[in-house]
């Protein structure tokens, strides 16, 4: 849809999965890469203003907003569609790469809507598509994992929905803008609640790690990169400064952490720290000022960089090996020496090591936080900091790489080359955008006053880090990955889902109980009582009658048949007999 | 290439292991070194005026995250992987 210069990104995702069953040949993977460069092309020469201005029931809808928040957003979203999509150019399953670019298509619609209603739809379209990349694995425990994350997701958008029809209800718009952090109305919470859904806010989250590792390899770098981040950006959008968030995001911040330091599956371990990394957006968001605005959103492109970086480099793991966990890899820096090199440099950004990207907008938003004298949300993201690299930028590769000989007789899967160089170009930009924050700074929708490289934090980071690898060290026998799953809030949705179920179940089942005691006792004696009399009647009434009647012919019958002998005199004398009752009657009547 | 470099990384792994271990270490002593000379200009959580304040931070709450969740509160959270039964 060409909408006055402006060509909507998400269409070109849509028609690629409207077409691909009809390709055919071997060459057709090729057209994969088609609408991510279109969407590059698209982001880089858009120009501001709305786009797509369609009335529609009275009311205006928005499929274009194109502004300075909307557009990094959808900027990092074309640059990593273009890397999944090379990652994932070597799987033939084309319902994969049509789930893919239906998400894909979803996250560039809520980006650029500007109303709540087209917001709502591709919100929707992103649900259902993304619980295919979780399906499409086709293994029990994802069709298990991919159905709990629908129903999770359809209950967030039901709260969406609920908000933005009770807003619309109120003040008759559903445009999308921001809030009055100092006047929340009821429905503003009920669409905050379906945000924090796909933002995985604790308690809010466990259908993240729960969903991801289950999903395709593939699936799950695409998943990485835009469920949370297109929640981040409606959050920023509708909620920035409400402070609530600013609790939140913290909390979510260590909570992330803290959970991954004990995971064995190495994606798990990277989706807890989505949750984790999300955390800094959201705290930077609910803080709300422009320092921290810009943090939160040059996080939001850094981490979808090395998230990504990161699921495809334990993705390639899995792919080579056959396993993601830890206790069952090891010693693989001999055999796979570049994937153990790509990896690293999406550990050490997403730890916030200098010269990588995350250094350049973890340390803002702490900063931001610490100057709008948030001393405790600050803390907690350093707490945060130090935990991510434990987990991430130590325990993960150590386990994975380092701390044994490998097994005796590994065979590893021969890995395409499509999957390094998507890699190699997430590790390129990771360490460019840190090298040269300019990069990520031009596109922030606030001017930066913020300058990264000062010899103080660059000591302080490296103190940070260094010091919690002595810690890792003093602690190496006790961080040893377990084989088991750890029990989060996850089980206490499927408890209380059960228990949902059960008070429901209860009283119907009494009261099915109850009628049918009723039933039997009244109902059905009645119904036999009934039964009972017209057996009865049918016997003594309608049986005595017809039956009768069929007696009596049959009786006259034989009668009149054993009459007629064939003899002339039995005729005459029966004549005479007659003639003589005839007689004897006109006689005594008379 | 791939075999080489993978050769090299199994020797920094196995033979080399104890020359990366003192260079950590003199790396680690480098840094609060360092912290003597080189301050924040405006501290921002009172205690990092003190040097060494990052360093004893990080260290404390590395630990102490593997502790408390490792060996105090794993034991009440893991339970079997769904897929152990397959």
């Amino acid at each position: 849809m060409e909408i006055n210069g402006f060509l909507h990104p998400a269409v070109a995702f849509i028609a690629l999965a409207m077409a691909l069953p009809f390709f055919r040949g071997e060459h057709w993977k090729w057209l994969l890469l088609v609408p991510p460069v279109i969407a590059i092309v698209v982001v880089f020469t858009a120009t501001m203003g709305e786009f797509g201005v369609i009335p529609y029931l009275g009311n205006t809808l928005i499929l274009g907003r194109v502004d300075k928040l909307s557009l990094v957003f959808a900027n990092v979203f074309a640059i990593q569609s273009l890397i999944g999509m090379i990652y994932a150019l070597h799987m033939k399953d084309k319902a994969h790469h049509a789930s893919a670019a239906l998400y894909v298509a979803g996250s560039f619609g809520c980006v650029f809507a500007g109303d709540y209603l087209t917001l709502f739809i591709f919100w929707e379209l992103m649900a259902v598509a993304s619980t295919f990349l979780v399906w499409l694995h086709r293994t029990k425990t994802s069709s298990a994992a991919g159905y709990r994350y629908f129903l999770f997701h359809m209950l967030g958008g039901l709260f969406l929905l609920g908000g933005l029809l009770l807003r619309y209800h109120e003040i008759g718009t559903f445009a999308f803008l921001p809030v009055d952090p100092a006047s929340v109305q009821y429905y503003d919470w009920l669409i905050l609640i379906g945000f924090c859904v796909n933002a995985a806010v604790v308690p809010l989250h466990a259908w993240l790690p729960d969903a991801y590792p289950e999903a395709t390899i593939p699936g799950a770098v695409f998943m990485c990169a835009f469920t949370t981040k297109t929640a981040v950006y409606v959050l920023a959008r509708g909620f920035s400064g409400v402070y609530i968030l600013a609790v939140a995001g913290t909390f979510m911040a260590v909570y992330g952490v803290l959970y991954a330091s004990m995971e064995n599956n190495a994606r798990r371990i990277l989706s807890y720290h989505i949750v984790s990394q999300v955390g800094y957006m959201v705290a930077g968001i609910g803080i709300g000022t422009a320092l921290c605005l810009n943090g939160a959103v040059a996080h939001a492109y850094a981490h979808i960089l090395y998230k990504g970086l990161l699921f495809m480099s334990v993705g390639t793991i899995l792919y080579a090996v056959g396993t993601a966990d830890l206790d069952k890899l090891g010693g693989l820096v001999g055999k796979l020496p570049w994937l153990v090199i790509l990896y690293m440099v999406g550990a050490v950004s997403i730890s916030g090591m200098p010269f990588f990207n995350g250094f350049i907008s973890k340390t803002m938003t702490i900063t931001g936080a610490a100057e709008s004298h948030n001393m405790w949300i600050a803390i907690g993201l350093e707490i945060a900091a130090v935990g991510t690299f434990l987990s991430v930028g130590i325990k993960l590769p150590y386990f994975a790489f380092f701390n044994k000989p490998a097994k005796p007789g590994l065979k590893l899967n021969p890995i395409p080359k499509n999957m390094y160089v998507a890699m190699a170009i997430s590790a390129i930009l990771c360490f460019a955008q840190g090298v040269y924050p300019q990069m990520l700074y031009s596109l922030l929708p606030f001017p930066v006053e913020y300058t990264p490289y000062t010899p103080w934090h660059l000591l302080q980071s490296a103190m940070l880090l260094a010091f919690t690898g002595a810690g890792f060290w003093i602690m190496r026998k006790i961080i040893v990955p377990h084989h088991g799953r750890n029990l989060d809030f996850d089980k206490l949705y499927r408890l209380i889902g059960r228990t949902g179920i059960s008070l429901v179940c209860r009283p119907i089942a009494w009261a099915d109980s109850v009628w049918t005691t009723v039933y039997r006792v009244v109902g059905l004696k009645g119904l036999m009582d009934f039964a009972a009399g017209s057996s009865w009647f049918d016997r003594k009434g309608i049986d005595t009658v017809v039956d009768g009647t069929a007696y009596t012919v049959r009786d006259i019958g034989r009668t009149g048949a054993k009459m007629q002998t064939g003899r002339l005199q039995d005729y005459l004398g029966l004549t005479v007999f007659i003639a003589l009752c005839i007689f004897g009657l006109v006689w005594y009547l008379g | 290439m791939n075999s080489s470099l993978g050769n090299w990384f199994e020797t920094q792994r196995t033979k080399n292991l104890a020359t990366w271990k003192w260079a950590f270490i003199v790396f680690l002593v480098v840094l609060v070194v360092l912290n003597f000379f080189i301050h924040p200009h405006h501290p921002e959580y009172v205690l990092d005026k003190y040097t060494g304040f990052w360093a004893i931070f990080a260290l404390v709450v590395s630990v102490g995250m593997v502790f408390m969740m490792k060996v105090i509160v794993q034991p009440f959270l893991v339970g079997p992987e769904e897929d152990d039964g397959n």
